[in-house]
């Protein structure tokens, strides 16, 4: 299901499932709360201009850094492989599988690997691999992708995961939600300790000493990356961080933008294999580096700031367009805001159509974003670039026509909205099929008492 | 490595021109005091859903072992772990144990969490249901930063920030503890030195473990750092260059400090190599002097 099917399938989920709509709604707004909340504890302005600061900076001096880093890796024990898309990273890891005779694998919860196809490749591959972060794990059982960047299965109730257990696990009809946990957790410990490989992605890379850092609130990342005989790491390359007391800042900033709190629950900080005296840990570890867009990414001077992305899900929880249907209607890995302007940079603004345009740009992702990536004006940028590499459907080219007439001769536009206000009717009128499509699953549109420019005026200069 | 070049290139080229962003200083926070980091540290662990407690003697620490040991049947123990606050319990591997005892390498105060080595082995950190974890007084830091310089010199392969037990929302947004992880996390803080506590000298391997991770003099002025402490060997690390690791026997400690106790003149490597015999005599002094035996 590609981007281009988003307008279809989103309606479609609305439609047929609407309590998708409430399971998600609940759980975002449940995160924005205690972002909020937490945000307001530490000093959190200061802290995201030094987060945005310090990524603008790796960026833009990206090659040396990733220099640095394998270097590091590679004097502490790490082997450092670079993929440059799928293709690559399958291979690197068949290598791997068909040297160390993999057969059961772990994979702790990364969206890179989601990009890769990593499980799909294992599974071709003969290798049995088993999600262990609950929620990652609840989705393989019902066979979904995931649809936010933190919870993976926030829209799956109570109810449907009961029913999911059941068939699967054995558990009773009316589980507690922790008997389904402990089940979960007997049927995983059994695979961990058995496992060959785990794979997990990388929420960070320290370039001067080399540290693969991981963030999470099971363990079961920490399990899967200390317990089989081989790990292997899948790291985006612009997961670099230039020093190791940087990690002061991000793994704070990261938890509480996330999940509102102080700090995950295990961070794991790795400097190579298991070392000699060292009662346990995995005998082999690897890196691969990971470009599949990035660097095309990083070639577009106004879209790079997408790279400074901590995948912290924020922006998804703080937007209103997301929470009526979660990601599965985006079609691409990352949903939600940072979704719509990461498509477009990876894959480009053609594979991506029409995400950008699933916005309202109200802002409210910028608002919380914790390295302040400006995402409505990216929207914008993205929108203006289909519009001008003639992507945009005949119907809309029209619609977007009458927009741009309305908007650059003002006299048109307070035209244009005066008549709303004074007939309000035109906007509930379901004969309209513009309107009718978006009243149809929304609350019907209430044009503003007052006009923007009004508004605007009074507003603008507060910065 | 074709890819290796390819991406590197493309990089390049997308940067080819663009000026350097700055990189900004890292913000420090505000120092706390040894009373205000542990009111902060209890405070966040406990909301994370920790027990958390100050031990201000060996009794007060033992009872709260005792507390922990309660309901287990086998423990697993970390060489990290001195005699005195090892459990009473059967000794299990991680796979099979009820109780895991470990001790933290430093504990942060602002994040409430607790810093694991990978020197003491992971399993034992993850695979039990309830984790006792000992942390001396002197190694709590109010801040992440502290902490991580702290830290920065340990040699091991990982280390990992415990800040409260294991827990998901994943099952329809219902907090649940336990998954995978321990479901339990107890810290006891230790807020005395453990030579000073009881009667009875204590045993010189129960003190060894006070050295590790921390950088000593040998007489002529060398650095050194002790890396590891089991019921076998000290394991030091010399500094410079790429530095070598030489381990000293702990028996052979034992031997000097038993004929230090005698009265015997061992004021310096040499006098040790003539009472006991050299096992990197120059290190094992400075070991012994660290501990106020010679
Ligand atoms: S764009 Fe910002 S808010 Fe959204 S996931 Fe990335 S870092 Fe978080």
């Amino acid at each position: 299901m590609p981007p281009r099917a988003y307008p279809k399938e989103s309606q479609a989920l609305l439609e047929a499932r609407p309590e998708v709509r409430e399971s998600v709604t609940k759980a975002a707004l449940h995160f924005d709360k205690n972002r909020a909340r937490a945000y307001g504890e530490v000093p959190i302005e200061a802290w995201r201009d030094f987060a945005a600061q310090t990524k603008e900076h790796v960026l833009s001096r990206l090659d040396r850094y990733l220099e640095e880093a394998e270097a590091r890796l590679v004097e502490k024990g790490v082997t450092v492989h670079y993929a440059e898309g799928p293709e690559d990273a399958h291979r690197i890891l068949g290598e791997i599988v068909r040297k160390e005779g993999v057969r059961l694998a772990v994979r702790a919860k990364s969206m890179l690997t989601e990009e890769l196809g990593i499980n799909a490749f294992l599974a071709s591959q003969g290798v049995e691999v088993w999600e262990t972060d609950l929620g990652e794990f609840i989705i393989q059982l019902a066979e979904e992708p995931p649809s936010h960047i933190v919870g993976p299965a926030i829209h799956k109730s109570l109810e449907e995961i009961r029913a999911l257990f059941a068939e699967h696990l054995g558990t009773p009809e009316d589980a507690a939600p922790e008997e389904l946990a402990a089940a979960a957790r007997r049927f995983l410990r059994e695979r961990f300790l058995k496992a060959d490989l785990g794979i997990s992605g990388g929420n960070f890379l320290v370039a001067e000493s080399g540290t693969l850092v991981l963030v999470e609130n099971e363990g079961n990342i920490r399990l899967s990356t200390s317990l089989p005989r081989v790990h292997v790491a899948f790291v985006g390359i612009e997961k670099l961080l230039p020093r190791f007391e940087d990690l002061s800042v991000f793994l704070q900033l990261l938890a509480r933008a996330a999940t509102g709190q102080p700090i995950g629950t295990f961070v794991s900080l790795i400097e190579g294999p298991r070392r000699p005296g060292e009662p346990d840990g995995p005998e082999a570890l690897h890196v691969v580096f990971v470009d599949n867009g990035r660097t095309a990414a990083l070639a577009d001077e106004r879209a790079h700031v997408v790279l400074r992305c901590i995948r912290c899900g924020a922006c998804l929880n703080a937007c209103p367009v997301y929470r009526q249907t979660g990601g599965h209607p985006f079609g691409f890995v990352y949903s939600g805001p940072i979704g719509e302007v990461l498509a477009p940079a990876l894959l480009g603004p053609k594979e991506a159509y029409p995400l950008y345009h699933a916005s309202t740009l109200c802002g409210a992702c910028a608002e919380v974003c914790p390295v302040r990536i400006p995402i409505p004006k990216l929207l914008l940028y993205w929108r203006e670039r289909a519009a001008r590499e003639g992507l945009l459907l005949p119907f809309e080219k029209s619609l977007v026509r009458a927009y741009a007439e309305a908007m650059v001769r003002p006299s048109a536009y307070r035209l244009a909205s005066k008549a709303m206000r004074l007939f309000p009717g035109v906007l509930k009128s379901e004969t309209l099929p513009l309107v009718r499509a978006w009243t149809r699953l929304r609350a019907g549109l209430e044009p503003s008492p007052r006009p923007f420019h009004e508004l605007w005026e009074e507003i603008k200069d507060e910065g | 490595m074709k890819a290796r070049e390819r991406i590197l290139a493309r990089v390049r080229r997308a940067l080819a021109g663009r000026p350097e962003a700055a990189l900004p200083s890292v913000p420090e926070g505000a120092a706390l005091s040894k009373e205000e980091a542990f009111e902060l540290f209890k405070t966040r662990l406990s909301a994370a859903g920790a027990r958390v407690e100050r031990l201000k003697a060996l009794e007060e620490a033992r009872g709260f072992l005792k507390e922990a040991e309660a309901g287990a049947r086998t423990a697993w123990v970390s060489p990290l772990v001195p005699g005195p606050l090892r459990p009473r319990l059967p000794e299990a591997p991680p796979e099979e144990a009820e109780l895991g005892v470990s001790r933290a390498v430093a504990g942060v105060a602002e994040t409430g969490s607790v810093v694991l080595s990978s020197r003491e082995g992971r399993r034992g950190q993850l695979l039990v249901p309830r984790h006792l974890v000992w942390l001396l007084e002197d190694d709590l830091y109010g801040t992440v930063l502290e902490a991580l310089r702290a830290v920065r010199s340990e040699n091991a392969a990982a280390l990992a920030l415990h800040s409260g037990p294991s827990k998901s929302a994943d099952i329809g947004q219902i907090m649940v503890k336990g998954v995978h992880g321990p479901g339990e996390l107890w810290v006891g803080v230790l807020a005395f030195r453990l030579e000073a506590a009881g009667d009875e000298p204590p045993e010189l391997r129960d003190t060894l473990f006070q050295l590790v991770g921390r950088t000593l003099k040998t007489k002529r002025g060398e650095p050194f750092l002790v890396e590891m402490v089991n019921d076998r060997v000290v394991r030091v690390r010399t500094r410079g260059g790429a530095g070598k690791t030489l381990e000293v026997p702990v028996p052979y400690l034992e031997r000097a400090a038993q004929r230090a106790r005698e009265g015997a003149d061992l004021s310096g490597p040499s006098r040790l190599r003539k009472e006991v015999g050299d096992r990197a005599a120059a290190y094992a002094w400075a070991i012994l002097h660290a501990l106020g035996y010679v």
